[in-house]
């Protein structure tokens, strides 16, 4: 019972701190008098436009049938979803290590908070641009909205357990952090942003399947316009990766938390 | 309460892991105000965290039941971006306090006025502090972390918080982390003193800060035989103990006493330490020459640097000394509250007049007297000391010929502290006085804090210069370290051999 009792004082004191945090954040990020929030919308939206564009003057739309303008819109907001969140956190807690004195805070909190501010983020500007595209006629309402949630959530936790691990990491190696940039440059290139699975030579459909972040926009995809073409995936291995990635970022805020140099 | 049960906490660092505790245990009663002491680099701000709980410890157990603010003075981690109100309201929501019952409290205590809507990058470093103080005071806590002594705004808001946090939350425990004495004496009944890596408990705050005091005059020491921790390239690395200051077989120990000072009267207000070496098998009757040795415990520390005794036992049984009494002498230590005793320290030893000089003679001398007998003649009379304690030396043999006859000056001050830059002049104008002097010094010799810039070997090249213009005996020896005691440590059996001389 005492047990119990406590647990869910952890909790509710765990809640608060994250509260505090995430509207700390938010007010700072986003300011009460400044603009920062429209690039949540700018970034997608310019990236979508210019791929209309580019498609409209090459008239590559006369080559395939894929609905450009939600192929673009949601290669790119996928990618700001697993993208930008390690990069919110990467020295997060270097920079809030004065917050540590305030004992209930932990690495954890400040983390969940970033992390909850990012999702948050990217699903408005990812949910607000769908609304305009299809509000204009660019792009047909998706065929199975469920779908797209449950993907979207696959990359979100995909995305937030990548971006734990990272942070961590980062707090604890230098070299590590430097790598990490390159790293995701490559990685943007083999993360379906700018291919359909189906669309790939066979017998490399497989490797790209090895991607976690491929397999998600596959399932989005797949529920904005599946009848287009033929999605792969697979549920299991992304859930799978999320799972193993978990674990491994909960490992490394272990280790930051009670890491023995916080100066 | 809180307790730490064997505590460790190791950092990494370039050079291998760093042990700031190795085995620290401390407990805090509710209610109970604790000091905390210790030099730069002891651990006051690692220990402050664990206590904070910013950190966890490496190994060990730290039991917290109270709640702990945190460090008053840091002010509780401001985005600076953020406005005062929107600061105060992350604080609060982090706490789970009432935030509009906080808001009005922390804007009225304050007083920012119209800034509290400013972000707090806009403020002075005066208003970051009345901003940190007013919201460490609208959460309640068990235990208050102070960690430095808090120069908050004005005086008359300065009183404010003292009034807020001694008079109003006196029923709560206090933690103060200073290396202040003064304050430390002020507010709290018990006392710990981090030293090596341990925390040491005392009932008495008096005794914590006088063992504080001893560590601070040892903070450059290590043990004979200890690894040193100068770094690669410090000049300094190269100057090692030389086999007379380590003890020899077969060579017979001299004994120390400790003195016995009544307060003085020359130097009011004060505590004063010393302690006499007596030669092996002295009787009691022969009339002795006597070395006197400012900072005199550090000189005298079986663990120290300079290792006097066992030097003099060396030196005495190869009959490069004579048989001769040391006496060692602390500066004063204020009774008082608030005082510093590194002003005491600079009053004593960096005064150009013969103040020192009557103290030693007329307050010290009769105790020591108690012990032996003590030749009257000046050339029986030699006078040593280092950096400050080095032109002390000097003055008091300047002021009192008739007293002392051979200075030994370790990186002597002989700077505008006090008007000891006046030397040079004073020797080229004044009187010969039938003085034998060695000066020491290091080229890199400097000091920090207010003292940066001041031209330590430029001084002793001068006070050398005079002296070989007049005709004096001296010797000046100029090593390539910096201000430190380890180039004079090595060469001190070789100095006294010279002093001592007939």
């Amino acid at each position: 019972m005492a047990a119990r009792g406590s647990l869910a004082r952890s909790l509710v004191i765990q809640g608060r701190v994250i509260h505090a945090l995430f509207l700390r954040e938010t007010l700072t990020r986003y300011g009460r008098h400044n603009i920062g929030v429209l690039w949540l919308f700018a970034e997608p939206m310019m990236f979508t436009l210019l791929i209309l564009t580019l498609w409209t003057v090459l008239k590559l739309s006369h080559v395939t049938h894929v609905p450009i303008t939600a192929f673009a819109l949601t290669g790119y907001s996928t990618v700001l979803l697993w993208r930008n969140m390690p990069n919110r956190l990467e020295n997060s807690i270097g920079m809030h290590l004065g917050l540590m004195h305030h004992r209930n805070v932990r690495p954890i909190d400040i983390y969940f908070a970033r992390l909850l501010l990012e999702i948050g983020g990217a699903t408005a500007s990812f949910a607000f641009l769908s609304l305009a595209f299809i509000g204009i006629g660019w792009m047909d309402p998706p065929e199975n909205i469920l779908e797209v949630v449950a993907g979207w959530f696959l990359m979100a936790w995909f995305g937030s357990a990548l971006a734990i691990a990272v942070g961590a990491m980062s707090e604890l190696s230098e070299i590590f952090e430097r790598l990490w940039h390159p790293i995701t440059y490559i990685l943007v290139g083999f993360s379906g942003l700018g291919f359909l699975v189906d669309a790939l030579p066979q017998n490399t459909q497989h490797y790209f399947l090895f991607v976690p972040m491929v397999n998600c926009l596959e399932i989005i995809r797949d529920g904005y316009f599946g009848s287009m073409f033929t999605a792969h995936f697979s549920v299991i291995y992304v859930l799978t990766c999320n799972a193993v990635l978990s674990l491994l970022a909960m490992f490394g805020v272990r280790v930051v938390s009670t890491r023995d140099s916080l100066e | 309460m809180i307790r730490f049960q064997n505590v460790q906490k190791s950092y990494h660092t370039r050079h291998g892991l760093n042990h700031v505790l190795r085995n620290a245990n401390l407990t805090i009663q509710p209610g109970e105000k604790v000091g905390i002491l210790g030099r730069n680099g002891a651990g006051k701000s690692t220990t402050i965290r664990l206590l904070s709980g910013a950190e966890l410890p490496t190994a060990g157990y730290i039991e917290r039941n109270m709640s702990v603010s945190w460090p008053l003075a840091f002010g509780g981690a401001f985005q600076g971006a953020l406005t005062g109100r929107d600061n105060t309201k992350c604080i609060c929501r982090i706490y789970g306090r009432d935030i509009r019952e906080a808001i009005d409290y922390v804007q009225s205590f304050s007083e920012l006025g119209r800034y509290f809507d400013e972000p707090v990058n806009n403020y002075s470093s005066g208003m970051a502090a009345r901003l940190a103080f007013a919201l460490s005071m609208s959460i309640e806590f068990d235990c208050f972390l102070i960690d430095e002594v808090m120069h908050v705004g004005d005086q008359r808001f300065h009183e404010k918080c003292q009034v807020e946090l001694y008079e109003k939350r006196a029923d709560r425990s206090h933690v103060i982390v200073s290396h202040d004495e003064g304050f430390v004496r002020e507010h709290c009944e018990r006392a710990y003193v981090l030293k090596d890596g341990d925390i040491l408990s005392f009932d008495q705050v008096d005794e914590a800060i006088n063992f504080h005091i001893k560590s601070l005059h040892a903070k450059e020491t290590h043990g004979v035989g200890d690894s040193v921790q100068a770094k690669p390239d410090d000049p300094d690395e190269k100057y090692q103990l030389g086999p007379d200051s380590h003890p020899k077989d077969g060579v017979p120990r001299g004994s120390i006493v400790t003195l016995e000072i009544p307060p003085s009267a020359i130097f009011p207000g004060c505590l004063h330490e010393a302690w006499l070496y007596l030669p092996a098998d002295y009787n009691g009757e022969d009339s002795l020459p006597l070395m006197v040795f400012q900072d005199g415990w550090w000189f005298m520390a079986d663990d120290g640097p300079w290792q006097v005794q066992t030097v003099a036992n060396n030196l005495i049984a190869d009959g490069s000394l004579p048989e001769m009494a040391i006496l060692f002498v602390e500066s004063g230590k204020l009774l008082s509250e608030g005082g510093l005793a590194s002003e005491q320290r600079s009053l004593e030893y960096d005064s150009v007049n013969g103040d020192y000089a009557e103290f030693l003679l007329t307050e010290i001398l009769p105790q020591v007297r108690k012990h032996a007998v003590i030749s009257d003649d000046p050339r029986d009379r030699g006078i040593a000391g280092i950096a400050n304690g080095g032109i002390c030396a000097f003055t008091a043999a300047w002021m009192r010929p008739d007293a002392f006859s051979r200075v030994l000056s370790m990186c002597g001050i002989f700077a505008d502290i006090r008007g000891g830059g006046a030397y040079p002049d004073l020797i080229r104008e004044g009187d010969y006085r039938p003085l034998r002097v060695f000066l020491q010094e290091g080229v890199r010799s400097r000091l920090g804090g207010v003292y940066e810039g001041l031209d330590l070997p430029g001084g002793n090249r001068a006070v050398a210069q005079s002296l070989a213009v007049k005709g004096y005996q001296y010797q000046f020896v100029l090593g390539e370290g910096g201000h430190s005691f380890r180039h004079g440590a090595m060469i001190l059996p070789d100095a006294l051999r010279w002093l001592w001389r007939s």
